[in-house]
């Protein structure tokens, strides 16, 4: 634990996260929707999704946001706290598409017994396209 | 007054709506189940021991577990549900609304508490604003819902603070 906080106090405005790269699959898209009880067509049934106008059936808004979380917990461990996300769709992902979320430090603020991190969150597509977006503020042991 | 004019004041007459629901417990199944979903590997969620050494009274849920979950009910017989599978309670648009498409626009969440398993879980609602815009294809109505999640002490687990948008 020692050594994880000194390597925290080391993260500086700009500093990038490690990227996180999802590759949805129909079968989590369904037990995605089965877990939170979404019965939304345009996530399971691809005839439907293609009546919408989409080539496939659509990963959910939350396992988007899902994605993003993940990026930050990863990165902050066990020690850390995320405090707050916000999360905006930029466009559809559909099974077989390559996500890769990314993470940049915005601001960095000393507090007398910890450290807050805001965090500027994007998820792009294997074509480089933004499939969604937003912030993270991350508290970590100081 | 055009369709998506009468979403809008349909929308401002919902302003002010509050209402508490008991959505029972998240259990350690529902936890692993939703992490296994979103691809996480973090030992957190999925080991009771491991939570324990980390300073948690047990597993815990991905914080974005409670805002995810669309229904916490039995949920309504496939013959009152839209052809695209969902209810009109879900984007809060009644049947007279056919032809205006409602969907999600975006959330903020703060997180105050983590969600051990074994939380017994009452969120409380509230319509906060509504709005118009003008989009590129027209205008959009806008509604905020303010979702307040507690425990079974009343203690503030998360807040999330949700954009409906219809066009």
């Amino acid at each position: 634990m020692g050594s994880k906080l000194v390597e925290y106090s080391k993260f500086n405005v700009d500093d990038n996260l490690p990227s996180l790269i999802k590759k949805p699959t129909k079968i989590q898209l369904f037990r995605y929707s089965a877990i939170t009880w979404n019965t939304h067509r345009i996530h399971f049934d691809k005839s439907y999704a293609k009546e919408e106008g989409y080539p496939d059936v659509l990963v959910q808004s939350h396992l988007h946001g899902a994605f993003l979380t993940q990026l930050c917990t990863d990165w902050m461990g066990a020690d850390g706290v995320m405090k707050s996300l916000n999360v905006s769709i930029r466009k559809y992902a559909v099974p077989g598409d390559v996500l890769t979320c990314k993470g940049k430090i915005k601001t960095r603020k000393e507090m007398e017994d910890k450290l807050l991190f805001y965090i500027d969150l994007i998820e792009v597509n294997q074509n480089n396209e933004c499939c969604a977006f937003g912030e993270a503020i991350v508290e970590l042991p100081k | 007054m055009t369709k998506i004019e009468k979403v809008a004041s349909y929308f401002k007459s919902l302003l002010g709506t509050k209402t508490v629901s008991s959505l029972g417990a998240v259990d350690s199944l529902m936890i692993k189940r939703y992490a296994l979903a979103v691809g996480e590997t973090n030992k957190l969620y999925y080991d009771c021991a491991y939570a324990k050494e980390n300073g948690y009274a047990g597993i815990i849920a991905p914080p974005n577990l409670l805002p995810s979950i669309m229904d916490w009910g039995v949920g309504k017989d496939e013959v009152d549900l839209n052809k695209d599978g969902l209810s009109n309670d879900f984007f809060l648009l009644n049947k007279t609304f056919n032809g205006i498409r409602a969907m999600g626009g975006g959330e903020e969440k703060e997180f105050h508490k983590p969600v051990v398993a074994g939380t017994e879980i009452t969120m409380h609602s509230e319509v906060v604003d509504t709005y118009m815009k003008e989009g590129t294809n027209g205008k959009i109505a806008f509604l905020i819902l303010r979702n307040e999640y507690v425990d079974q002490h009343g203690e503030v687990l998360c807040i999330c603070r949700r954009t409906i948008l219809a066009r």
